[in-house]
């Protein structure tokens, strides 16, 4: 698992409910990169589109205009396999996002059936193992359906799932939002190990800027459809150069 | 009294609103109790906000709901008492509750667009207890919900107050169940993570209206959150609960973020993640509380006071291993 640079070119996505409605345009001629190992942010509010740009680079949002590159190769409206495999993507919610009548080993193996990793059976279970290592679970929690974890746990078994196919890039849309303070933080250095340990590069879309600022290497802020700044985190913070950047910092609840 | 100090109620002046005294709430699970609150005592003041944080499963949410005796059917108070301004809520099978509901206590809930009714128009529910109670014909309520209307921000009132909830953004359906709180001038508010669902600028706004509430009406807020940045905004006074408990409380919140006691409150600070100062790894608890049918049935030990208006839960020695590992599961 290495990361690879991504990059999305003047990508417009518009919404409509009908035939000749001219829509609602979630997203005007947006560009973003995610390089190699590296942990963008993607903040904004509600409605900002910023759910709908990581459809788009992960493959699930098909009509849209403009390019997404993966290291120099432009990826099709509709991805082969290789392509979605490259990026995948960890939801907010992990108690709707888990099978719930499914194990771990159940889920983790499906994927690795489907993307024809792992050989024998004995071969995916270690590999699984692996996995579980990786997002600092037990083992042990393999047989183990949702219902049986804490959040925190759950949340751990989508990154893995999201990992088990050696991915490029995650797209974790709200990962930490739904999670406990405490278990928060430790969702946030699993992902700041992933990209220290084997590189994977990130992009972490998130409405809390305090998350995003502990976590990111750069943050871009969007708002209606557009993005207004990027900047490497600390400039974001420290020297906000648009106003409505601005008008977020101001807002962000702080501890004294 | 000494006992009751020794458990840690707070002495409460004259200005004491309300007192939550050594409240204690079972839960019955497969015909079996189990203490789903332990003890728990805490004081507000009139004008005062006080927040009160703790994870999921902490027990925050039932000591609001048992204070507003809104405790779901698998819950009951099984000892210890809830005061407003001195007469006692619980004991009179609900009677006293009635009449303080809406009057000297309202609720503000998370999820406006489940706490309202989505088929009457939100003018209507904003004024719908102060006109049945004072007897208003529907004209002069309309008026007064418009009024209402202006004072919680929503710009353009003659507009809103004949629409329904889902017409209305989120930002402006938490003003509306707010205008429906305050429409009978309460002393007290409960608030139960009012701004979580909202967008930051929504909530900055949201919380900014409440400090004009407080000032105005000088009410007393208790308000729930598990978000600490949040708490820090907007309360002067705070209590912290783990596993049904609460392990830490101060009148001076300030003092207690710079220096808390507890080792629970120490790991919970730490991971909170900040906006200005320096960037530190942040620490992830090893687990968050056990739930309750794995929690000690034993009476928890009583708050020990560690400073003036300051309380503090002595912390065991597993306690103590517990919070402050900084595990990654």
């Amino acid at each position: 698992m290495s990361g690879s640079e991504l990059v999305a070119e003047k990508i417009s996505v518009t919404f409509a409910t009908r035939r000749h409605d001219p829509g609602h345009r979630a997203l005007t001629d947006v560009s973003l990169r995610v390089g190699k190992g590296e942990i963008v942010g993607l903040v904004g509010e509600s409605g900002s589109g910023k759910s709908t740009l990581g459809r788009v680079i992960v493959g699930l949002q098909e009509s849209y205009t403009g390019s997404v590159r993966f290291d120099g190769e432009t990826l099709a409206h509709r991805r082969t396999i290789a392509q979605r495999r490259a990026i995948q993507m960890v939801f907010q919610d992990p108690y709707a996002s888990l099978d719930p009548q499914m194990t771990v080993w159940q889920m983790l193996e499906e994927l690795l059936v489907v993307h024809r990793i792992g050989g024998t059976r004995e071969a995916r279970r270690e590999r699984c193992g692996e996995l579980m290592r990786l997002v600092h679970m037990p083992a042990g929690l393999l047989d183990v359906r949702p219902a049986g974890m804490s959040g925190g746990q759950r949340q751990r078994v989508a990154i893995a799932r999201a990992l088990a196919v050696d991915p490029r890039l995650v797209v974790a849309d709200e990962a930490t939002s739904a999670l406990d303070v405490s278990v928060q933080a430790g969702i946030i250095n699993l992902f700041a190990d992933l990209r220290d340990k084997i590189g994977l590069s990130i992009l972490f879309i998130s409405h809390n800027l305090a998350v995003v600022r502990s976590l990111c290497d750069r943050v871009a802020v969007i708002c209606q459809g557009e993005i207004v700044e990027v900047a490497a985190t600390q400039a974001i913070f420290d020297a906000p150069q648009h106003d409505y950047t601005r008008q977020l910092l101001a807002a962000a609840p702080d501890l004294p | 009294m000494s006992e009751a100090s020794a458990r840690g109620v707070a002495q409460a002046g004259n200005d004491a609103l309300l007192e939550i005294d050594r409240l204690c709430v079972s839960a019955r699970i497969e015909g079996r109790d189990w203490q789903a609150l332990d003890n728990v005592s805490l004081t507000v003041r009139r004008g005062e906000a006080r927040g009160l944080v703790g994870e999921s499963g902490s027990g925050k949410s039932i000591t609001l709901r048992a204070a507003m005796g809104l405790l779901p059917q698998t819950l009951s108070v099984s000892s210890g008492g809830v005061r407003f301004k001195g007469s006692d809520l619980l004991t009179d099978g609900g009677k006293s509750l009635a009449a303080i509901r809406g009057t000297g206590i309202s609720m503000v809930f998370q999820e406006p667009a489940v706490a309202l009714n989505p088929v009457l128009r939100v003018g209507r529910q904003i004024v719908d207890s102060v006109a049945w109670r004072r007897g208003w014909g529907r004209k002069q309520a309309r008026e007064f919900a418009v009024e209402l209307m202006t004072q919680v921000g929503i710009r353009d009132p003659q507009r809103w107050v004949d629409a329904y909830p889902h017409q209305l953004s989120g930002g402006m359906r938490q003003r509306v169940m707010i205008a429906a709180a305050i429409a009978c001038e309460p002393e007290m508010i409960f608030c139960d993570e009012p701004t979580t669902a909202l967008d930051v600028t929504v909530q900055a706004q949201i919380l900014k209206l409440f400090k004009k509430l407080q000032d105005d009406l000088h009410a007393g807020f208790l308000y729930v959150t598990h978000d600490l940045s949040v708490v820090a905004e907007f309360c002067s006074t705070l209590s912290v609960m783990y596993a049904g408990r609460i392990v830490e409380q101060a009148d001076d919140l300030k003092a207690m973020i710079a220096a808390p006691v507890h080792p629970y409150t120490r790991a919970l600070l730490a991971s909170v993640p900040r906006i200005k100062g320096p960037t530190k790894r942040l620490k992830g608890l090893s687990s968050s509380a056990p739930p309750l049918t794995e929690r000690s049935q034993e009476p928890g030990p009583s708050l020990a006071e560690v400073g003036p208006g300051w309380q503090a839960a002595p912390a065991s020695k597993e306690e103590i291993e517990l919070f402050s590992a900084g595990g990654e599961a």
